[in-house]
This record gives structure tokens, C-alpha cells and sequence, in this order.
């Protein structure tokens, strides 16, 4: 199975290259080109000055009446728009790991998440350059195609860790007979951590984009890969309509202070259409014809706090006791991954603009979830017996396929305040439960060993599933308001917005099944309460041209969530946590940008699964606060053909 | 001179009273003037006595040669020499035809100069916007809605050609005449207090006048009078970011989103208006001082000075002929070489801020020509009484329209030393290009989200 990732991983790294290799030969190209059509700029446009054109006279061209104007051609005028964004950030951690995070003794189930706390001493966490490059060449209004790719490089991850407990350490183990018994070597991150943290290129965006008019109304197609999100939800975009289109990016809101949901959705392939049936109303849809899974901080990064998930994710420890003649815990292998098929994600939506200002959308969309839950088969593993008493089981990620959600959303502006909200349902959510879903292994004759859940035979991520699915409601409420220009600031924008969920009826019990249709149960079983809700507000205040072409403004967020635990997850909030922010940023001339933050995590600390293997709803990243200091600019170069 | 101005505000003095007493509107009788004395937009027909002004003679209609739709536009009156210049050493000569700002501007810069031109009268309108003026000054009235006084009953020509009040002028400056439906392309320039320039916005737009259809009418229509749809291609900073404007004449019915990057969906934008900064301009203009004045008309009293004769910018068509925009930019101002000034009348009208608002600009004076209706310059003070901001535009010839339409507007912040400078054609290949009418679609939130690709 190592083997089989590594390859995949291989051929994507392949992908990337030739993909990054032909769009940088295409974007020199057309950046030749463009440069031909820019130097031919001077000239072009001929100088219609009643001197020079006075041979032109006689011919006395009419004015042409606007109604008479000449139907634009389908295809207009090539235009090449490519930018660049260099960016340079270092993050500081500012306090030591602290023991409700770390330490095995006080939370057994620290052995599995503890490796991104304990490899980082307080101070430089991460010395990271991104290049953000995106291409767009249209030809004229009615079709085009877009490319965008993503590189970074993060020496820290080539360097030696800080981790001093190997018995805790999920990654790098020895293989051999012998071997399988030393402790890994924590002194460096794992190949799969260092594989994504430390040096990568992925593709964002590909895809084309075309017009049709049809009479009055307009046809938008695309198709390729691409991100797109519907509603109104602004930072809780997971607890909305937002949440079902497309998977996240972790890393980035994680170490991006105050992102919205809009700077941390991954690209899928797919295709969309809008139909623009009158002015007021449309109609959309998409069919996605990729899984793609939400990206977790890799196993051991500064912002990890699981290690038996996500990338670089091998081994689970079953804090159980140390096996004789090693010294570690025994573990489950991470085996084949059960993802979610890859089709079946698809939406529609209507949006209206109605009388008195208000902006309607309805909205219906079936997804898969892009977040894992945990099957555990003790007794399975290829390994099991061979290793043993090493290797005890195994374990896999399970995406929960075909949940379905309906959702309505609207819109107004009032005074000084645009105010939106979303309201939606969910069928078939997959639900939140302790980590370790219990199934128990059974041997069928001719597959071997596989996870079982007794109330539906052999367990899987759609009909049958181990994890319990149930309804849930979900409500965001958001405003955005553009303050007056008031003693403090002439330019402030204060951003907010309430997200609360309830869980409604459990429809599926999954493995140890309590009453199904009882919600109550279900947050007894899993620790986590019918209802939760949580906020988020972001005061910027703006300072324009303090000094010749600097501006300054003062981000400060603030998020918490005063009550429940998530059936969501901890993802969705800490309980009586979350965390505060002061930001200081500069742009000079509209080029260039300095950000410093820093970010203090609020809320009760402990791992995110408690030793009662519940989620615990605690501030998994209490002992993390940083700063991080920002410098970016972003470089440009436009070139275009002249109409006609 | 003095003596005459004194004489011509003195009659308007008087007919404002007498018009405030007996009814804002305009009896069928009066209204004829518009067919006499008056051009048929309002103006004083007549030139003035110096013989500096001349005499109305019908818009300017004369193709500028080797134009075409859709190009780039030549100078009509490329030939012409100034007839002289005004800098700091000359300016008490004409400190009467001046205003505030243009002589703190000459005061403040020693590069600063007013090139004084030929006068041309080139403002005017299709012969069916006439028809709809000449209707609209019996049939259009000032309603004081919440959001402020607006117009009620007008459309498809000047709301109020003989207007009797402040806000009636600052409605004819709203609704005056620019063509139906036109695409931009523009650059826009943030001027530091250092003297360097920024690029702020390089932009994509399509506009249009619903209220100039000219197969509508004031039963039709319902109140949006001007759709912006503005997308940026530049600075790459700011690459794909795009605004939406449905601008209402009642204010509390203006519509605006924001289409974000990133996410490809739309969200309505708070408070585009008054005295907030607006995004688009690097956070120095606010909503209200894009091309003179386009805000809410509840926060000030507006008041109607009278009218009096003012060198303004004008046929400023030679500030589109150099093809790079740094030649018309000069390190704090506008580069005097490229801007065309004339003698025009205007109308005089002062803004104050009324008790219980907040504004930045304790008060304003506004100065819209005669001819077009276009507010042309203005000033505006602080709290404290200092000059704060001058605003310009630049009105342009547009023969194939019969329209003289503002072109490039800004300001000079005369206590920061900022400067904004806004629609800048020279980089570009086509410069105001008229089109047919922008289906309704086009300037719907949903129409900018899936046709936006970044």
C-alpha cells in the first residue's frame, strides 16, 4: 500500500511538472506575443487629429447611430492577463508545548496527536516562499480559458525536528524484521510531511469558460477544474451550503490569520452552467466528475493535530501499554483509504433578485464528505501475526458518500449594513463520533479480513456505514458593514458572523446502534451536545496614505464559540474557545504588502480526542500562538489585440 | 463686468424668491423660453457682452475626421492656440473667473497654469432629448423623500432646465445627457503627497443611462437611472475584482455588489455612497465625489448661488491624443499642456451640511455648465473652514452622439497633497466607444458571477 502512494504520488508529481512545464512554455509564448502587440502599441493607435486625417474628409464618415451598431463577432479581441504573487512568510511560535497537548501521561491519546507540537521549539516555525501564478486569455467577451498554479518551499521541513519523545512519533519507521521494533526516528519529519510541506507545485485552476446568447438570456459554461461556492456564508462557510461544493484546504486557514472560506477552497473537476433566464432571475448547476478529499495539515507539521490523519498518516499507537522487547505502543497500520466514489456530487441553484432589494438563492446539492471518518479493524493488517505483537490491526479513512443538502439563502443591504443569511438542511450528514469506531473484523472467505458492523453486515461508506449519518440543520448569519468615517478610522469595515447547527434525528446508528431517530443518544455516545453555535468578527481599520503611497490598515478578529460541541466536529469550534488576533498591515503603492499577526488561540487546552476517545472540543492549538511576519508582491504583465 | 454679475444674480435672486412663493415649476408660458431665449437644454442662448462668450448655435455635431466607433477619439479643435495662460503670477487678473481651488492649486504649484482657450459652446443634445426637456419642465417636480429631494415625473431629457434651486441643478447634473449605453476602458491614478503614481485601477465597464432609453418613458420607468458594471484587469494586484452599480434617483434604492475573487460569487456592497471611500479609488475619493458629485441628496442644503461666468476645463478632447498616460500626468497635478480651458457660464451651487449629518466636507460649492449640465469643478471645505478638496472633470466632445460628456475626473487634496485622477484613455485603443443598448441582464449580480472568471 506504501508502495502504491507512493507511486500515485509519483505520477501527480509528474502531472504537475508537465503541466507547470507546458503552461510556463505557454505563458512565454503568449507573453512573446504580447509583447509584439505591446510594442506595436505606440503606432496602433493612429493619431485622429483633424491634421492628420484631413485627407480622410471627403469621405465625411457619418456618426454611426447607435442602433445601427454592427453585431460583435462570437470571438473578439485576444487578451492575455498573467500574474504573479511572490510571497515570503515566517511564523514564531511563541509558547512551549504544554502538557494537555502533549503529554502521553496525561491524555494516552496524545501518542497520536502530539508529533506537530513536540517537533517545534518555540521560535521559527516556518520560513516559506510561495509563488501564486495565474493566467487568463479571453477572446473577447464570450470565451476564454484560465490556468493557475501554486509552488512553495519551506526549508524548515528539510531540517531536523525538536521531537524528543520517538515513542510518540507516528512517522518514519524502520522496516526490516528487526527493525520493526526501535523507535522511528523523530529527529526528522516524515518523507510524506517533508513531500508536501517542504518543496510542491500543485494546479489550482484549468478550465474554459464560454458565453452563449440565447435570445435575452445567457448561457455560462465552464468546465475543467476549478473552485466555486454558493450562499452566503463568509468564515463558517463549512456549516453551509459553501461547505458542500468544494473541499478545504486546512493548512491555509490555519496559518493564514482571519481567512475567509473563499481563500481556502480546493479546485475540483467539474463542470457548471448558469442560465441567465431574465434579469432577475437564474439558474445554475455543476457536476463534479472528481472526489477530492479536504487537505490536512500533513502528520507533524507546525498546525497538525492528529497524526493518524491526512498526509503522511502510517500508524495509529494504541496507548495499551509498551510491547515487550520495543518500548512502543502497538499499533493499526493505515490501510487502503475507502474513498468516496467519484460520482454523484452535483447542484443546483436559483437565484432571484426580488422587490425591495433582496437577493434570493435556493439551493440543492449532493456531496461527498471531504473529511474522513476512522474505521478500525483490530485483528486485519497485513502484518498482523507476522509482526506481532507489534502491529495489531488496521485502520481507514472512510469518506461518507451521497449526503444531500437543501438550502435557501438571502440577501439585503440597509444603511451602512449588508446583511445575509443562509438557512439549509442536511440528510445523511455523517456525524461526529469518537475517533475509534468500533467495528469488530470478520473473515470472509476469499477477501480476508474485513471491518464488520453488525447491524448491516460488512461496513461501508454509503448504506452501511460504521459511523452514525443523521439530519442536521445548519443556520449563518453574516453581516458586513462599512462604518462611517468616525474618530478612529475614516475607512472601517467590521465583517461578522453567527453559524449554529442542530442535530435532528440520527438516521443511521452505525456500529453499536442506540435508538435510531434520537438525537440525544447520539450526543450521550459521542460527547458532543444537539445544538452548537459559534461567531466570528473581523474589525479592519483603514489609514489611507499615512504616508506618500502607504497605506495602512489594523485587522483585529476575534472568534469563539459560546456553546455546544459540533455533531460536525471540533472543526467546526472549539468549545468556549477559538481565538484572537491583531494584525498590522502595510501596501505600498498597490504593489507591495508587509502583514505582521499575531494570533493567540483562546479556550481550555487538550488534543482533540479526549482519553475517553471522544472528540474533546478543546483548544487543540493552545500552546501554538505565533506571529508571523508577511512581505508579498505581485507582478503583472497584460497584452492585448486591437478590436477588430 | 462686476457690476453685471452683480446685476444677473440679482434677477436670479429675485426669481428665486418669486418662484419659491408661487410654484417650483414652470408654467407652459415660461417654458416656451426654451424654444427662444433659452437652447433648448436650459442655457442662456445669447452670448455675453465681451463677446467672449459666443452665442449658442445648435450642439456640435461635426464628425471629428477619421473617427470610427469604437476607436480612439481625435480633437476637433486641434489647431487651436491658447488665447492665454493663467499661473500664480497672473491670477488676481481673473480671480472673479476662478475658483477656490484652481487658485490654490496655481498658488500651491508653480507648474500649475490654466491654458485659456477659444470658448466653443459644443454642449447639447439629440432633438428628442430636447422634446423630453421641453416636457419635463412643466411635468417634473421635486419630491423630499427620505433619501433626500429627487426628481419625480422627469425622463429621457434635463429634469429641470429652469431650475429654481440648488438640488434641482444638482439633479440636472445627474441626468444630463452622455449617450445611452458606452464601454470604458480606462486607468485610473492615485497621485502621492511625494509626487509618484500609482496605478489603481485598470478597468473594463459597461454603462448605460436607462433613463436616456428613448423608447421610454416616466411611467415605464422605474428610477434606475445609471448601471455600472466595472471590472478590473490591472493592477495585478487587483486583477479581477469588479463592482456593480444600479444607481436609483431615490438613493435608499441603490443597488451595488462586489464580486469577489476566489469564491466566483457576488455580495452586496454596504453603504456605497456619501463619504465613504471608495475601494475602486484607493480609499482617497468617497462614492460621492466620482465625477463631481453622485451621492445622497439628504445630507446637505443645497443652495442656488446663480450663475456667473468661470474658466473651466472644456473640449478637453486634446487630453486623448498622447498614447501613454504619463504625458497628461505630471508629478502633482494634471499636465497643464493637455488640458483645455474655457469661458463658460455655470451655475453656482453651495452644499452646507445640515445639523444631525456627518460629512468630511462642512460645505462645497459646485460649479455645472450651462450647455451640458456637467458639473465641472468643486470645492470643498472642512469642518474648520480650510479648502480641503478641489474636484474636476473633463468634459469631452462627443459628436456622434451630440453629447459633451466628462471624461476624466479627480481631485487635488490641497492639505494632504494627494491626487486622484480617474478614466485616463490614453493607453487605451478605444476611448468611450458607443454601444447598443447593454441588455438588463448584464448589470445583474448573477450575470457578473458566472461571467467572472477569477
Amino acid at each position: 500500500m506504501q508502495r502504491l502512494t507512493n507511486d500515485k504520488k509519483k505520477c501527480m508529481r509528474l502531472f504537475i511538472l508537465i503541466v507547470l512545464t507546458s503552461l510556463a512554455l505557454v505563458s512565454l509564448t503568449m507573453s512573446a506575443a504580447a509583447q509584439e502587440v505591446k510594442t506595436d502599441n505606440p503606432q496602433q493607435p493612429t493619431a485622429t487629429t483633424a491634421q492628420d486625417a484631413a485627407t480622410d474628409q471627403a469621405l465625411a464618415i457619418p456618426a454611426p447611430e447607435p442602433e445601427k451598431y454592427t453585431k460583435a463577432p462570437y470571438f473578439g479581441p485576444a487578451k492575455l492577463q498573467w500574474t504573479t504573487t511572490a510571497k515570503y512568510s515566517s511564523m514564531f511560535r511563541l509558547l512551549p508545548k504544554s502538557a494537555p497537548i502533549s503529554s502521553t501521561t496525561s491524555n494516552p491519546n496524545n501518542y497520536n496527536q502530539d508529533d506537530g507540537d513536540r517537533n517545534f521549539h518555540g521560535g521559527l516555525v516556518s520560513d516559506r516562499t510561495d509563488f501564486l501564478t495565474e493566467m487568463d486569455v479571453s477572446f473577447g467577451s464570450n470565451f476564454g480559458f484560465r490556468a493557475s498554479a501554486a509552488a512553495w518551499w519551506d526549508p524548515m521541513y528539510n531540517q531536523r525536528t525538536a521531537n524528543n519523545n520517538a515513542l510518540s512519533y507516528n512517522s518514519n519507521f524502520h522496516t526490516g524484521n528487526a527493525a520493526w521494533m526501535l523507535p522511528p526516528d523523530n529527529a526528522h519529519f516524515g518523507a510524506q510531511t517533508r513531500d508536501l510541506e517542504f518543496l510542491q507545485a500543485e494546479l489550482l485552476d484549468a478550465f474554459v469558460h464560454v458565453r452563449v446568447p440565447l435570445g435575452q438570456s445567457t448561457l455560462t459554461i465552464r468546465a475543467g477544474q476549478f473552485a466555486q461556492q454558493w450562499g452566503q456564508t463568509l468564515f463558517f462557510g463549512g456549516n453551509g451550503i459553501a461547505g458542500t461544493m468544494a473541499p478545504i484546504d486546512l493548512i491555509k486557514l490555519l496559518s493564514v490569520p482571519n481567512a475567509e472560506f473563499k481563500e481556502i477552497i480546493r479546485p475540483v473537476p467539474q463542470v457548471s452552467m448558469n442560465l441567465q433566464i431574465t434579469p432577475k432571475v437564474s439558474i445554475g448547476g455543476y457536476y463534479q466528475l472528481h472526489f477530492v478529499e479536504t487537505r490536512f495539515p500533513s502528520v507533524g507539521s507546525y498546525f497538525s493535530t492528529g497524526d493518524v490523519l491526512g498526509q503522511g498518516a502510517t500508524r495509529w499507537f494504541v496507548p495499551s501499554g509498551p510491547t515487550p522487547g520495543s518500548g512502543m505502543q502497538p499499533w493499526f497500520i493505515r490501510e487502503n483509504d475507502i474513498k468516496a466514489k467519484n460520482s454523484g456530487q452535483f447542484g443546483v441553484q436559483v437565484q432571484v433578485r426580488a422587490p425591495h432589494g433582496w437577493d434570493l438563492g435556493f439551493y440543492g446539492v449532493q456531496f461527498h464528505d471531504t473529511a474522513p471518518q476512522l474505521y478500525i479493524t483490530p485483528g486485519a493488517g497485513p502484518d498482523v501475526g507476522v509482526l506481532s505483537p507489534m502491529e495489531i490491526g488496521e485502520y481507514n479513512e472512510v469518506y461518507a458518500e451521497n449526503i444531500k443538502a437543501f438550502g435557501m439563502s438571502a440577501s439585503k443591504t440597509t444603511g451602512i449594513a449588508n446583511w445575509a443569511a443562509e438557512f439549509s438542511g442536511r440528510l445523511n450528514q455523517d456525524l461526529a463520533a469518537s475517533v475509534a469506531i468500533p467495528t469488530v473484523p470478520v473473515t470472509v472467505p476469499g477477501v480476508g479480513v474485513v471491518a464488520y458492523a453488525p447491524a448491516y453486515g460488512v461496513a461501508d461508506n454509503n448504506k452501511h456505514p460504521a459511523y452514525c449519518t443523521g439530519d442536521t440543520l445548519h443556520a449563518n448569519i453574516s453581516t458586513l458593514i462599512q462604518l462611517h468615517p468616525n474618530a478612529i478610522a475614516k475607512d472601517s469595515a467590521l465583517v461578522a458572523e453567527v453559524a449554529w447547527n442542530e442535530l435532528v434525528s440520527v438516521t443511521r446508528g452505525g456500529v453499536a446502534p442506540g435508538p435510531v431517530g434520537q438525537p440525544s443518544w447520539f450526543a450521550q455516545a459521542s460527547s458532543s451536545t444537539k445544538q452548537a453555535v459559534a461567531f466570528m468578527a473581523v474589525y479592519t481599520p483603514t489609514y489611507h496614505q499615512i504616508r506618500p503611497g502607504l497605506d495602512l490598515s489594523v485587522p483585529i478578529g476575534i472568534s469563539f464559540s459560546p456553546y455546544g460541541r459540533s455533531v460536525l466536529g471540533p472543526a467546526f469550534a472549539t468549545e468556549h474557545g477559538g481565538f484572537f488576533n491583531a494584525g498590522l498591515s502595510l501596501a505600498y503603492r498597490n504593489a507591495n504588502r508587509i502583514t505582521v499577526t499575531y494570533q493567540n488561540f483562546v479556550g481550555a487546552q487538550g488534543g482533540s480526542v479526549a482519553s475517553n476517545n471522544n472528540f474533546s472540543y478543546k483548544q487543540s492549538y493552545g500552546d501554538r500562538d505565533y506571529l508571523v511576519f508577511s512581505i508579498h508582491r505581485t507582478f503583472g504583465l497584460q497584452a492585448s489585440q486591437k478590436a477588430h | 463686468m462686476q457690476k453685471n454679475f452683480a446685476r444677473t444674480l440679482l434677477v436670479i435672486a429675485v426669481c428665486m424668491l418669486a418662484a419659491s412663493v408661487v410654484i417650483a415649476q414652470v408654467t407652459p408660458q415660461e417654458a416656451q423660453q426654451l424654444k427662444t431665449t433659452l437652447t433648448p437644454l436650459g442655457a442662456e442662448k445669447a452670448g455675453n457682452k465681451d463677446g467672449t462668450i459666443p452665442a449658442w448655435n445648435g450642439v456640435y455635431s461635426t464628425p471629428t475626421p477619421g473617427f470610427h466607433n469604437g476607436g480612439r477619439r481625435g480633437d476637433p479643435f486641434a489647431n487651436e492656440k491658447p488665447l492665454f495662460s493663467i499661473s500664480a503670477k497672473n491670477m488676481d487678473q481673473y480671480a472673479d473667473k476662478l475658483n477656490d481651488g484652481t487658485k490654490a492649486m496655481m498658488k500651491k504649484y508653480p507648474t500649475y497654469r490654466v491654458d485659456v482657450y477659444p470658448t466653443h459652446r459644443t454642449g447639447g443634445a439629440p432633438q428628442w432629448v430636447y422634446d423630453n426637456t421641453l416636457k419635463n419642465a412643466t411635468r417634473a417636480s421635486i419630491v423630499n423623500l427620505p433619501s433626500g429631494p429627487t426628481p419625480k415625473g422627469a425622463y429621457g431629457g434635463i429634469p429641470f432646465p429652469m431650475p429654481h434651486t440648488g438640488a434641482e441643478v444638482m439633479w440636472n447634473h445627474r441626468l444630463r445627457w452622455r449617450g445611452e449605453s458606452w464601454h470604458l476602458d480606462v486607468n485610473q491614478y492615485l497621485g502621492t503627497a511625494d509626487g509618484k503614481l500609482v496605478l489603481s485601477t485598470d478597468g473594463q465597464a459597461e454603462q448605460q443611462m436607462p433613463y436616456y432609453f428613448k423608447d421610454g418613458s416616466p411611467e415605464k420607468w422605474n428610477g434606475e437611472y445609471w448601471m455600472i458594471r466595472l471590472v478590473n484587469s490591472g493592477p495585478p494586484i487587483r486583477a479581477g475584482e469588479a463592482v456593480l452599480g444600479r444607481q436609483n434617483v431615490d438613493d435608499d434604492k441603490t443597488l451595488a455588489w462586489v464580486y469577489l475573487t476566489g469564491q466566483r460569487r457576488v455580495r452586496k456592497l454596504p453603504n456605497p455612497c456619501c463619504d465613504t471611500p471608495s475601494p475602486a479609488m484607493s480609499g482617497v475619493m468617497s462614492f460621492d465625489e466620482l465625477e463631481m458629485y453622485d451621492g445622497r441628496m439628504d445630507r446637505f442644503d443645497w443652495k442656488l448661488i446663480g450663475k456667473k461666468e468661470m474658466y473651466i476645463p472644456y473640449n478637453t478632447n486634446k487630453m486623448l491624443q498622447p498614447t501613454k498616460d504619463s504625458a497628461v500626468l505630471m508629478p502633482h497635478h494634471l499636465n497643464p499642456d493637455y488640458v483645455r480651458w474655457e469661458l463658460h457660464r455655470v451655475w453656482v451651487v453651495e452644499a452646507t451640511l445640515k445639523a444631525g449629518h456627518r460629512h468630511p466636507a462642512a460645505k462645497s460649492r459646485y460649479y455645472i455648465d450651462e450647455d451640458t449640465w456637467q458639473g465641472v469643478l468643486g470645492d470643498r471645505w472642512d469642518a474648520r473652514g480650510n479648502l480641503w478638496k478641489t474636484l474636476w472633470t473633463m468634459p469631452t466632445v462627443l459628436p456622434e452622439i451630440q453629447a459633451t460628456v466628462d471624461f476624466a475626473f479627480g481631485f487635488y487634496d490641497m492639505s494632504s497633497g494627494t491626487w486622484y485622477v480617474a478614466n485616463l484613455f490614453n493607453q487605451k485603443h478605444e476611448q468611450y466607444g458607443i454601444t447598443p443598448r447593454w441588455p438588463d441582464r448584464v448589470f445583474s449580480p448573477d450575470a457578473l458571477a458566472s461571467e467572472s472568471v477569477r
